[in-house]
């Protein structure tokens, strides 16, 4: 306002001026040098001409009249370098002005609940702007974020997925350790990545109690505020951003984990010979096995000779299926979106709509996906008391899973002799769930056709989903008086998802459910379940409703400012679902036939009583919060800073009265700025520093738990009869989770800013955290075999450190803007029972030790192979053994050895920007380091059961002295399969150093508007093409085995995107 | 201002916000407190009726498994248990422990419910006796696997198990001693008959006959003859014995479920399947004379031996719950203890011709002694249940009690591994793990 104000002032004493002499006039463009855009309020003092001062229009422009020239002007903005310059004539005349440094851009931190410039604040925060988001072009707002904030980290254990994304390491054991996700004010219900990423002004995380508690009991995984844009500048804006993505066919990972087909029928003979198909010998059963030792036993039951044998497998042996899903399965992937977005405002109302269309071709046949994201938003002024601002918002996307990785092509797995079509592509049999034998022998009979052929079962069913968001917020500020504002807010989100299966009346699943549940009745075969498709539909339908009243005061004295809200919040969010399944259906007719779901019928070849599943299902849950909140800060001499904010959440979750609901959280802050000191000489090195402290509780809750023992109620199979199972015994001390963090921060500029930065040393500890404590069987309660006790009996604590250093260099015309991101965290479990040795190695995850980090990484200890039989060796003590039972069972944690953690301890990036007007070159590190990670190996258990080999197959020992060469153990005797293999696979020998430098991407973007004789520069504003590579690849690893850390588990390595774009102002 | 402040602090009012947070979270949680929610854990078979114990039977002598086959198992508790291993667990989970504690877990639920709801109702009464006989039932299993065999001459005040009456989790309960353990079950069992229905059309739902039958076998086990046999005369004054010239003796499995003499259903979590690898002991198919029926009927013949498909769950899974068959054999045995010897022959006589083709059946009794018509009863009794886990519970007393001197063996790989009368091995050790997380005392093993 002010601006408009010295606008307007100025303007009319340059006209009074105007009226006395004759003048030049000057257009003056101020420019930003880095990205072109105009700076809005640069003021240009004129030497001379006493106090004389313009500001620049929103877009940058102003006009300067002159009566005398030459003339020396002044151009400064407190986040530009400041600028002298001649003026020696008039007409237009462009002015680019350097950044100071790239945080201090009007930096505002938005907590969700108001909007603070980052000086005024006490706590810690990580921003990032509208500019470094769309850096990254990626349709997945969380790839854009990767390495992007100091303190935001991505657990890439669980690479691809939105619950990836963790700050300052994880403050929760079981319950739910992402962030908190705000989005424009409200906590969105949504998944993060139906958000079309083009709509985003910024995004603050909240990383320190500071900030965090004014969110309360869901604040203790740290807060993600996510502010959309909205219209800015003044007249009509109108943007065009376009960008075409192709993605590599990922890396055969897999290729490790799939033998070569005459090895594998190799180890299928040596099991065999071994004795450990003698069960199927006399009764082959059902129970699916694979072809080769189908004929084996063909061989041994004397029904085909061993030349046949012989024969066979070695046609069998000639087989690579990797060919045939190179070929069938993946293919590149393209990415396009198109976006659009207008703005408009004036001074009475504000106008802004954004529209993206995202089409999408997965990196697997068959899969795709659209997303089609609109956003309308307004704000109106009447008068100067009142301003309202509604919002909507819809995204849609519609999703087609119809094809399959190779690890979902097979129920049991897929063997490497495997064929997926013949040479015309039509599509051939594989072993599913039944054996070769069986299926041989069904032929004969007069049930249907019992193949599975992969290919034609992905080609005939349909798998779709529509995810669909709407998203309305009503905003109404009220003025009272200067500085006195009332603030309402209602939120309104409504996000359903409609999943549709149909299951073709040719396809296997519905031969395959037709054929078990046929009976035989007076010599001929009678199908319950009619022909037809199964349609399988599930509805999930999330509602929620938001309603906020919110008092705002601030107000400044000569020293002082105070700035003070307070407010309450009402929240309701109902989740339901719903399925059903249609048997007999035609999709043409939209006929159906219901099948009797009653009678219990023999299933074949089960032999098990079962009825015909009826996939109905619901489910209901509704989640209610009450919640008032007050947040103050108070400044003095604008350098003093004090700040206290508490929260009192209540919610429905644990059924209990509602004193016990309520839970307070507090924090309060301290900021000191000695650079604005009257003793700190403007020309020290140092030229800015302050120093921040902050300490306070948030929350975290779990809604799986209650106080009261729970049931949940069912059906007995075997008598049909209502019953019901205990889910949770009574626990009369259930309370929310408690995070305390404690935060020291420093914000400090180096000449000038020609280097910035942050550097927070932090401390949290967990209490009352939700964890399993091991539960005598004795007691009797367990669920799913699980005999452990659920409540707030654990604790974690942590610290770390965040730092940041930005610098900004110019040489010539060539401008440097490196940025260096490090974050180190140590955390460690204080407490915690539920962990026994076994299950430390039962998942990748390992399980929380008491001591030791959350994401501990243990092994057995590895003493070499048996010179004499390759058998693999431990150490027990200070005795090697061979005794695999006994380590087995007595093994405790401390006989194990601990080698570290499985999230790296220092982690971070490195970013560079080198800009050569008009071509612009950026590229992102990151890095993971003080780590490690389990290497994949043979596991012949799984080679057995279900066929997932290792290529460390070919190099176990073989004879004697193999041991000098390697590790992996000899073929093991049937009764040491599950040992050896258990053992061998969580031993030290196969633990590595996961420590990595991965080159996440390279960006060249070229300022078409620089670019001299460019058609059509007249009608647009601006214009910038870019190329770019995501996921480039891996610099260098630690490990040996050259392991990518990243993806080392995973059957694909990460995809490599080639983007091309095209962004347009007008 | 003023007026803002006041409209939304009455939208506040306390009253309005209490209803607000009151309701519940998830619609399909129940808090179990109504009768109804009684009945429905009552009624969850799968934890009361199924997936019972089957360590006694694995221990048992009724089947043996080849040397091939034996190498070729991968169960590493049916591995231990079949050799009677010192160290049986290896660190896998023990669900003969863990299932037969959750059963009591629930009986104690319902229980401590029905305490707090008071209800009058007869429905009321009937899940009472419910819940007390499955925690019965459940201490039955266990005692019979986890501690020594009842002594009937001693004092019995040997470890026990920890005796659970409350749901409360927290509550910490050592071991007992075996003459507590016993004398619960019979207090539990007394009360149980008495609140029981007499009938239930539902196989799963325990009945007062089924708890006198439960009672009768304590009883036995106790030495208390007279009290067995007056608990088993009840069901055989009530029930009849299936005649097994009515069953298709080819099929599958041609008992049936939920079959004429079924009292109360319960299975173990171990089945006998036609491919199974698990035979029929050699001897005990040579005893059954030729127009036995239940030879027929309950064996198949596989690679020369025998698998058993007579389980009277009518499956695959074996039956180790209440039948009508066993409480003739009970009141068989007490008659001869009890010198009732004419009775004793009547009874099995009666049991025999509802087993042998055309209702003719052989008499076994070879003699006039007491000794005579015992042994003939008690190898009747082997014959007729077999493979439901109760010829362990039999061996253990017979051995402890008379003085019957049977060793059992096993054959693998031309060697002879032999579990001699009164071993420490006939008590299984208590898992490890609740040694470890309760401190309770390990049963010692040789």
């Amino acid at each position: 306002m002010i601006k408009y104000v010295c606008l307007i002032v100025s303007l009319l004493l340059t006209v009074s001026i105007s009226l006395a002499q004759k003048e030049t006039v000057v257009f003056l463009d101020i420019r930003n040098a880095e990205d072109n855009s105009g700076i809005a309020g640069a003021v240009i003092h004129t030497e001379g001409i006493g106090n004389s001062i313009v500001v620049s229009s929103t877009e940058g422009k102003c006009k300067l009249v002159f009566t005398s020239l030459p003339i020396r002007i002044r151009i400064a903005h407190m986040a530009f370098k400041k600028m002298e310059l001649e003026i020696t004539e008039g007409g237009e005349q462009i002015v680019y002005l350097d950044p100071l440094r790239r945080e201090l851009e009007e930096v505002q931190i938005h907590t969700g609940y108001e909007s603070i410039p980052r000086e005024r604040a006490t706590g810690s925060f990580s921003s990032l702007s509208e500019k470094e988001l769309e850096r990254r072009a990626s349709p997945s707002l969380v790839d854009r974020l990767e390495g992007t904030v100091s303190g935001l980290n991505l657990d890439s254990r669980l690479e691809g997925r939105n619950n990836a994304l963790i700050v300052r390491g994880y403050s929760s054991i079981r319950s739910d350790r992402t962030p908190l996700v705000i989005l424009d004010g409200a906590p969105y219900e949504g998944d993060l990545s139906a958000l079309d990423p083009n709509i985003i002004a910024s995004i603050t995380v909240l990383k320190d109690a500071a900030a965090a508690s004014i969110w309360g009991a869901r604040a203790g995984n740290g807060v993600l505020v996510i502010t959309t844009k909205s219209a800015s500048g003044m007249g009509t804006q109108v943007k065009l951003n376009n960008y075409l993505t192709v993605g590599a066919i990922p890396n055969r990972h897999y290729d490790a984990f799939l033998l070569n087909s005459q090895e594998f029928i190799g180890f299928e003979r040596y099991l065999f010979d071994e004795g450990y198909y003698n069960a199927l010998k006399s009764n082959p059963g059902y129970r699916s096995f694979s072809p080769v030792v189908g004929l084996l036993l063909k061989e041994a039951s004397g029904d085909i000779s061993s030349t046949v044998l012989t024969e066979q497998l070695a046609q069998l042996g000639q087989e690579d299926v990797r060919l045939d899903l190179d070929k069938y399965l993946f293919q590149n992937s393209f990415e396009q979106q198109h976006s659009v977005q207008l703005s408009e405002s004036g001074e009475k109302s504000a106008h802004f709509f954004s529209g993206s269309w995202n089409r999408n071709r997965s990196y697997i046949q068959r899969n795709a996906d659209q997303r089609l994201a609109l956003l309308a938003r307004s704000t109106f002024k009447v008068g100067s008391w009142l301003e309202l601002s509604p919002n909507i918002q819809y995204n849609r996307g519609m999703y087609r899973n119809e094809g399959s990785t190779y690890r979902q092509i097979g129920t049991g797995g897929l063997y490497p002799y495997a064929r997926l079509a013949d040479g015309e592509g039509n599509a051939l049999a594989l072993i599913d769930n039944y054996n070769p034998l069986f299926l041989e022998e069904q032929e004969s009979t007069s049930r249907l056709d019992w193949d599975y052929r992969p290919l034609e079962e992905m080609a005939l069913n349909q798998n779709r989903r529509e995810n669909k968001q709407l998203l309305m917020s009503f905003r109404t500020q009220v003025n009272i008086t200067t500085g006195l504002n009332l603030q309402l807010l209602y939120n309104y989100q409504d996000i359903s998802d409609q999943l549709n299966l149909l299951y073709d009346r040719k396809s296997y699943y519905v031969r395959n459910l037709r054929n078990r549940y046929a009976y035989e009745e007076n010599g001929t075969l009678l199908f319950p379940i009619a022909d037809g498709s199964i349609l399988n539909k599930e509805d999930g339908r999330i509602l929620s409703h938001l309603g906020r009243g919110q008092v705002n005061f601030s107000r400044s004295w000569k020293n002082s400012d105070v700035n003070l809200l307070a407010g309450m919040e009402i929240k309701q969010t109902v989740g339901r679902q719903s399925s059903t399944m249609v048997y007999g259906y035609n999709p043409e007719t939209l006929t159906f036939q219901t099948p009797d779901l009653n009678t219990r019928f023999l299933t074949f070849p089960q032999n098990s009583r079962a009825s015909i599943p009826s996939g109905i299902g619901f489910s209901d849950r509704t989640d209610r919060f009450l919640s008032y909140y007050f947040n103050g800060s108070y400044a003095f001499k604008n350098r003093y800073l004090m700040s206290f904010s508490a929260r009192r959440d209540a919610s429905n979750l644990f059924g209990v009265n509602t004193n016990q609901k309520a839970v307070p959280l507090w924090s309060s802050g301290l900021a000191w700025t000695p650079s604005a000191e009257d003793f700190w000489s403007p020309d020290f090195w140092l030229s800015f520093l302050k120093i921040r402290a902050t300490v306070g509780y948030s929350g975290n809750v779990n809604k799986s738990l209650t106080r009261y023992s729970t049931a949940r109620y069912g059906n007995t199979l075997l008598t049909g009869l209502p019953s019901a199972q205990i889910l949770t015994p009574p626990n009369e001390d259930l309370r929310w989770e408690k995070v305390k963090t404690a935060n020291l921060g420093l914000d400090f500029g180096i000449e000038g800013n020609k280097w910035s930065g942050s550097v927070d040393y932090y401390q949290k500890r967990g209490t009352d955290l939700i964890g399993e404590a091991a539960l005598d069987p004795t007691t009797g309660f367990f669920v799913a075999d699980k005999f452990t006790f659920i409540g707030n009996n654990s604790e974690l604590k942590s610290q770390g450190v965040d730092f940041r250093l930005n610098g900004n260099f110019r040489v010539a015309k060539l401008e440097w803007t490196p940025s260096l991101i490090l974050n180190w965290n140590r955390d460690e479990v204080v407490r915690y029972s539920g962990t026994n040795t076994l299950a430390l190695f039962s998942s990748s995850f390992s399980a929380p030790i008491e001591g030791k980090p959350l994401n501990g990484v243990f092994s057995f200890p590895w003493a070499g192979l048996d010179p004499v039989d390759g058998s693999p060796r431990f150490w027990y003590g200070d005795e090697i053994t061979r005794d695999y039972a006994t380590l087995k069972t007595n093994t405790t944690f401390e006989d194990l050895t601990f080698h570290g953690t499985s999230l790296p301890v220092y982690s971070g990036s490195f970013f560079n920007r080198l800009v050569f007007r008009p071509v612009e070159l950026s590229f992102s590190i990151l890095y993971g380091l003080g780590h490690y990670l389990r290497r994949p190996s043979i596991s012949y258990e799984d080679l057995a059961t279900n066929w997932v080999g290792h290529s460390d197959y070919s190099k176990r020992w073989m004879q004697a002295g193999d041991e000098q060469f390697t590790e992996v153990p000899a073929m093991p005797k049937v009764a040491d399969l599950s040992l050896w293999t258990m053992l061998y696979t969580n031993s030290s020998t196969l633990i590595e150093r996961a420590d990595y430098i991965y080159l996440k991407d390279i960006r060249l973007a070229v300022d078409l508007m620089g670019v001299k004789r460019l058609p059509g520069k007249k009608i647009v504003k601006s214009a910038d093409l870019y190329l770019m590579v995501n996921n480039v690849g891996q610099l260098w690893v630690a490990n040996s085995a050259k392991l990518d850390p990243l993806t080392h588990e995973s059957a694909f390595g990460r995809q490599r995107f080639w983007t091309v774009g095209l962004n347009f102002g007008f | 201002m003023r007026t803002l402040i006041l409209i939304i602090c009455s939208c506040l009012s306390v009253s309005c916000m209490d209803d607000f947070l009151s309701v519940k979270t998830d619609k399909s949680m129940i808090i179990p407190s109504t009768l109804e929610d009684f009945r429905a854990l009552i009624d969850k078979a799968d934890v009361m009726n199924q997936t019972l114990p089957y360590l006694s039977h694995l221990s048992s002598d009724d089947f043996f498994i080849l040397t091939n086959n034996y190498a070729s198992l991968t169960n590493i508790l049916k591995r231990n248990a079949y050799v009677w291993k010192k160290d049986l667990y290896e660190g896998t989970s023990v669900t003969d422990w863990n299932r037969s504690f959750h059963q009591i877990f629930y009986a104690n639920n319902v229980l401590d419910g029905l305490q707090n709801l008071k209800s009058e109702e007869i429905e009321a009464r009937h899940l009472e006796g419910g819940a007390l006989f499955f925690r019965a039932f459940a201490y039955y299993n266990l005692s019979q696997v986890f501690c020594a065999p009842y002594d009937i001459k001693g004092e019995n005040g040997g470890l026990g198990l920890p005796l659970r009456l409350k749901s409360d989790i927290s509550e910490v309960v050592g071991r007992s001693t075996v003459e507590d353990v016993y004398m619960q079950m019979e207090k539990d069992l007394t009360r149980a008959i008495v609140l029981l229905p007499e009938q239930s059309t539902i196989k799963t739902r325990p009945t007062q006959f089924a708890a006198a039958l439960l009672l009768a076998r304590v009883q036995l086990l106790m030495g208390n003859y007279e009290g067995a046999l007056s608990s088993s005369q009840r069901i055989m004054d009530n029930f009849e014995l299936l005649d097994f010239n009515t069953l298709n003796a080819s099929a599958t499995y041609p008992m049936g479920q939920f079959n004429k003499e079924v009292l109360l259903h319960s299975s173990m979590s171990y089945t006998s399947t036609v491919s199974s690898t698990d035979y029929v002991d050699t001897l005990l198919i040579g005893a059954y004379e030729k127009d036995d029926l239940r030879a027929t009927s309950w064996f198949v013949p596989r690679n020369g031996y025998h698998v058993f498909k007579g389980s009277y769950t009518g499956g695959a899974l074996l039956f180790n719950g209440l039948a009508v068959d066993e409480a003739y054999l009970i009141a068989a045995e007490c008659s001869a203890r009890l010198n009732l010897l004419a009775e004793a022959k009547r009874i099995l006589l009666e049991y025999l011709t509802s087993r042998y083709a055309n209702n003719v059946a052989v008499d076994p009794v070879t003699g006039d002694s007491q000794a005579d018509v015992l042994r003939a009863v008690l190898l009747e009794r082997r014959k007729g249940l077999l493979y439901r886990g109760i010829r362990w519970s039999d061996i253990r007393r017979l051995n402890k009690n008379d003085n019957a001197g049977i060793t059992i063996s096993r054959m693998l790989e031309g060697q002879v591994i032999s579990l001699i009368p009164n071993s420490l091995n006939y008590v299984l050790p208590i898992p490890d793990e609740v040694i470890f997380l309760s401190g309770i005392a390990q049963n010692p093993r040789e």
